[in-house]
């Protein structure tokens, strides 16, 4: 049976997480119920990918793989810490002074936060759920199939190959990790208010490399631009835009976070076109072989 | 570098003209060595600037000698080595066709260095439903370059097909078909009598494949909408947005076939060739009258994919309006002034488009100039001024792409609304549809089929 790329990468990130944890476990950290968890979810969609096979398109292949990849968002970002005996923040930050040849860019838009424009990036920060949801229920619903097992795929290479940083390199973002820098709280309002409290329903910031903010909104941009659909590219790039920027003024994320979003995004959309057109390929000389036969 | 500055702008204006322009066989253009492109001539200096522009090595084009009384023109033409050609008919014009020698010498020239140069042999731009009879000049050039040279790189002929949508409607479709390129040191060796006419001959014949020509103006629309019909194939109409790019050699090809089987039906059975025609018109004309596209009558009616259909198309327009907005306000008073130039300059169909891309770009270098200063000056900021100077582009592309997709909405909203409230006018139009496109292909059959008998066996 040929497994579907979108599967394969989900799958690998489950087994990865799983695999870590089982090993945490065993070297006493007190992650039992994670594991279960995990392994649980490793089996659950393991028996999907299964089901599901090679078949072209499916709409529930999308579903699941979204549903691993929420769920690890939100149960990832703090096991890793008990996980790994280490924290990326001084690493990241250092690695982000190193970009601006000695200043920190998260200490760069300071002046930023103390203006007006923290609320309306905050409402920028905020626009990234209903944009990400939109542009998953467009490409589940609204595309051919194989341009949905496109988008299906670039989203699970991302989010895999992002929860790789998590789990290995977990960090809190500037917000923690440069506390005491920071000379002037940041002056937002209502929606500054609503990212603060969204932050800490999930319990505080973690996951900062890279930033899935960035890679899930350019990936979905660049996408629309790559399928034939430019108005809508063209319209959600200066948010895209703003997204970056927010993370970096509202302190969720170093900026190599961000180069390191810009580059998955890039590799998401290139892998996932290059997986798709050698499965088609493979597809059609089959049907040949088999037509020929 | 000036051909590039321009090559950059002109790109720009028809991008802004065009809704969308597709080049086809773009690879039967050698990259290097001499190259002579054929092409017909309907829409004056778009079908140049189409060549210029679609094409990666440097194009020289050809024009007739009484541009050069335009002084812009003129400038243009010394700037990018334009060569320039005295007609006969222009003489009362200043046209002096002793000059002509110099101009194929310099063609002559321009191939031996390895360049590639454009020419239309029909020597003039028109709206005739067919080619109009073609000039001997390109023929001429080709000859004496490959006479001149027989042991040179071989010269490629290469036939385009230029075509239009609705080449006087700002934002229809264009595109270019490039045709299978004719070695002609080959064909020279082949042909070692053969004189400007006869290679003339074989042009047109090249040009005449690659493009759509009929007897009389009744009979385009006609063709049209067989060819419509059958394309639909009487499925749902792609969504908007994933509508595949216009396939022209396609079209012309379906179109050649089609006046082939008029031909054919023509020889035995008139009546039915003309009961046939009418019928198509009779249904061209109830669409029209509506306001549908043939392939729209195939529109799915079910709720849960309007309600898709509305989902997906007001997310766009509600999110894209702010960049539309900003776009459209900055781009109206360039964009007024173009028009007004655009509708007091242009006479015939073939000039408004041309028009609107010469004179576009000046006046919106002009506006954009003007208020990029204006902005500066408000608010005493470069910065600014530089973030309102990079907006105006962008929000420009937005603001027609924006324009594009919510026509296209509107279109297709009121058609479903149209045809939910007399849904037995739809299946009687439908019903008609589906009568044509199966007489039709039956007719395809029986012609294929009367093809394939030999005639001696028929």
């Amino acid at each position: 049976m040929r497994l579907h790329p979108a599967d394969a990468a989900t799958l690998f990130i489950l087994t990865v997480v799983t695999a870590t944890l089982a090993v945490a476990v065993l070297a006493g950290a007190p992650l039992g119920g994670s594991l279960a968890l995990h392994a649980g979810m490793l089996a659950a969609f393991a028996l999907v990918a299964w089901r599901l096979g090679a078949r072209e398109g499916a709409v529930v292949r999308g579903i699941a793989v979204m549903a691993v990849m929420f769920t690890l968002y939100t149960t990832l970002g703090h096991v890793a810490f008990a996980a790994v005996p280490w924290v990326a923040d001084p690493w990241l930050a250092a690695a982000d002074r190193a970009l601006l040849l000695g200043r920190s860019p998260s200490l760069a838009v300071e002046p930023l936060a103390a203006t007006r424009w923290a609320e309306l990036l905050s409402f920028c920060y905020a626009m990234f759920i209903p944009y990400l949801y939109v542009s998953i229920l467009l490409s589940l619903v609204g595309r051919p199939p194989a341009e949905r097992d496109e988008f299906v795929t670039g989203f699970a290479v991302l989010y895999a190959l992002s929860f790789l940083g998590y789990l290995f390199l977990p960090a809190r973002g500037p917000i923690v990790q440069l506390a005491g820098a920071f000379t002037v709280p940041i002056e937002g309002g209502a929606f500054h208010r609503i990212v603060v409290r969204s932050v800490e329903q999930v319990g505080g910031p973690h996951g900062a490399f890279p930033s899935l903010h960035v890679g899930a909104s350019l990936f979905a941009t660049l996408f629309d631009l790559r399928h034939r659909n430019p108005l809508r590219a063209l319209i959600y790039f200066p948010l895209v835009a703003l997204i970056a920027l927010a993370t970096l003024v509202l302190r969720y994320h170093y900026a190599v976070d961000l180069l390191a979003a810009l580059v998955l995004a890039l590799l998401a959309v290139h892998v996932a076109r290059a997986a798709i057109s050698r499965r088609n390929r493979a597809a059609a000389r089959t049907g040949d072989a088999e037509a020929a036969a | 570098m000036i051909y590039r500055l321009m090559r950059a702008l002109w790109r720009a204006a028809l991008f802004g003209f065009f809704r969308r322009i597709e080049v086809q066989g773009r690879g039967n253009v050698p990259a290097r060595g001499p190259v002579l492109i054929v092409a017909n001539h309907t829409n004056a200096f778009i079908d140049g600037l189409l060549m210029l522009t679609r094409l990666d090595r440097p194009v020289t084009l050809t024009v007739k000698s009484t541009l050069r009384k335009n002084p812009l023109l003129a400038a243009l033409i010394r700037a990018l080595h334009v060569i320039e050609f005295h007609r006969s008919q222009d003489v009362a014009e200043g046209a002096d066709p002793a000059k002509n020698d110099a101009a194929l010498a310099a063609c002559a020239a321009r191939l031996a260095e390895g360049g590639c140069i454009a020419i239309f042999p029909e020597g003039v731009s028109h709206s005739d439903p067919r080619l109009r009879p073609f000039r001997s000049g390109a023929a001429r050039i080709a000859l004496a370059y490959v006479d001149a040279h027989p042991s040179a790189a071989p010269l490629a002929l290469v036939p385009a097909g230029l075509h239009f949508e609705a080449k006087e409607r700002f934002r229809s479709a264009a595109g270019v078909v490039f045709g299978e390129a004719v070695d002609l040191h080959a064909w020279r060796r082949a042909n070692p009598q053969a004189d400007a006419r006869a290679l003339t001959e074989l042009i047109e014949q090249r040009i005449r494949g690659l493009t759509a020509n009929f007897e009389a103006e009744r009979d385009v629309e006609t063709f049209a909408r067989a060819a419509e019909l059958l394309e639909s194939a009487g499925a749902p109409p792609p969504p908007l947005g994933q509508e595949p790019a216009p396939d022209f050699a396609a079209q012309v090809a379906l179109l050649h076939r089609l006046q082939e089987g008029r031909d054919w039906l023509a020889r035995g059975r008139r009546g039915e060739l003309e009961a046939l025609e009418e019928r198509v018109r009779g249904f061209a004309r109830k669409v029209r009258r509506l306001g549908v596209a043939p392939a729209e009558l195939f529109l799915p009616m079910e709720a849960p994919r309007a309600a898709f259909f509305v989902f997906r198309e007001a997310e766009l327009m509600i999110a894209g309006a702010p960049l539309f907005a900003w776009g459209w306000i900055n781009a109206l008073p360039a964009y007024a002034v173009t028009r007004a130039l655009v509708m007091k300059t242009s006479k015939d169909r073939d000039h408004f488009a041309s028009n609107a891309v010469f004179l576009g770009i000046p006046v919106f270098l002009l506006f954009f100039v003007l208020q990029v200063a204006a902005v500066a000056a408000v608010a005493g900021s470069l910065g600014w001024a530089a973030v309102y100077a990079l907006s105006l582009p962008y929000a420009g592309a937005v603001a027609l792409l924006y324009r594009d997709r919510a026509g296209g909405a509107w279109r297709r909203l009121r058609t479903f609304v149209l045809f939910a409230g007399r849904p037995a006018h739809r299946r009687r139009l439908v019903a008609e549809a589906e009568s044509i496109l199966a007489d039709l292909r039956a007719l395809a059959e029986e012609f294929e089929r009367t093809a394939a008998v030999p005639p001696g066996d028929r």
